[in-house]
């Protein structure tokens, strides 16, 4: 059941991923990137992830796609899909994912064993950090274990947000920001 | 379903997406396929944090959510003004560092 559960999900956004590629309308990539993150959302609650999945699904496709989306309505973007010599970068593409599953296979092999660590030990000295699908699991190393990381991201948002206002206050100037400074001498 | 169906998925996915990246013009559908890519790489962390039976690799993409929404905010702010002074998003016009 479980299998055939994944299958089809991997299918799903396997497929979707495609379309996004192969599109000629940028809408239509949207589309099909919202069903990529649905079916990679799926997979996610195969793996007893269900918080994440549901966090993806709200930020990813709630938000960040429809950024997309209100991108494209403000401009008209009407342009060729493929570049010429696609094929060579295509062919680029696919080396590269041969070179990950022979990665994988090297690593672990057919099975997926994980033998380099060994799952009962970690979870034995640190239980708090044992894998888990409630969202208390996810807490407890966000504000233990990676609170600097924490700090460092709400100072990213903070950076991208003076970012985006600075781009596009536009009577300012907003290529020329230091010319005002300049003029002003 | 093992840990390598997963990283299987998730080299598939990285691969599409490196290839959109690379292959299409639209500079739009660039960024999508960078998005993608930060998926993909999502799904194999969540993976490895499932089968090792550890939480750091899926407390590890709360911060790819927030780099990657951080990221798209001030990269489409860059492609709006981008859009407003060219007038165009193919990556095929933009060549003035070219010369």
């Amino acid at each position: 059941m479980v299998d055939t559960l994944f299958y089809l999900f991997a299918t799903l956004t396997l497929v979707s991923a495609l379309l996004v590629v192969l599109n000629r309308k940028p809408v239509n990539s949207v589309v099909a990137m919202i069903v990529t993150i649905v079916g990679v959302a799926a997979n996610l609650f195969l793996l007893d992830a269900p918080f994440l999945a549901t966090l993806l699904i709200m930020v990813y496709a709630g938000a960040v796609i429809v950024l997309f989306l209100f991108v494209i309505m403000l401009m008209d973007p009407d342009v060729p899909a493929l570049k010429r010599g696609w094929f060579g970068s295509a062919l680029g593409g696919v080396v590269f994912f041969a070179l990950c599953a022979a990665g994988t296979v090297w690593l672990f092999g057919f099975s997926g064993a994980v033998s380099a660590i060994d799952a009962g030990t970690v979870s034995d000295i640190s239980p708090a950090l044992a894998y888990s699908n409630e969202a208390t699991a996810f807490g407890w190393p966000l504000f233990t274990k990676y609170v600097v990381l924490v700090e460092a991201s709400a100072l990213l948002l903070l950076a991208a947000m003076v970012a985006v206002f600075m781009l596009h206050s536009r009577r300012r100037g907003n290529a020329e920001s230091c010319g005002c400074a300049c003029k002003n001498k | 379903m093992t840990l390598s169906h997963f990283l299987i998925l998730a080299g598939l996915l990285f691969g599409i997406g490196l290839t959109g990246a690379v292959v299409r013009r639209n500079i739009l559908v660039v960024y999508m396929s960078l998005e993608m890519m930060l998926t993909a790489a999502m799904l194999a962390l969540v993976a490895f944090s499932k089968f090792c039976n550890l939480m750091d690799g899926a407390v590890f993409c709360f911060f790819i959510i927030t780099i990657a929404a951080a990221e798209v905010a001030v990269g489409l702010a860059l492609i709006v003004s981008l859009f407003r002074k060219r007038k165009t998003v193919a990556l095929d016009d933009l060549r003035s560092l070219k010369n």
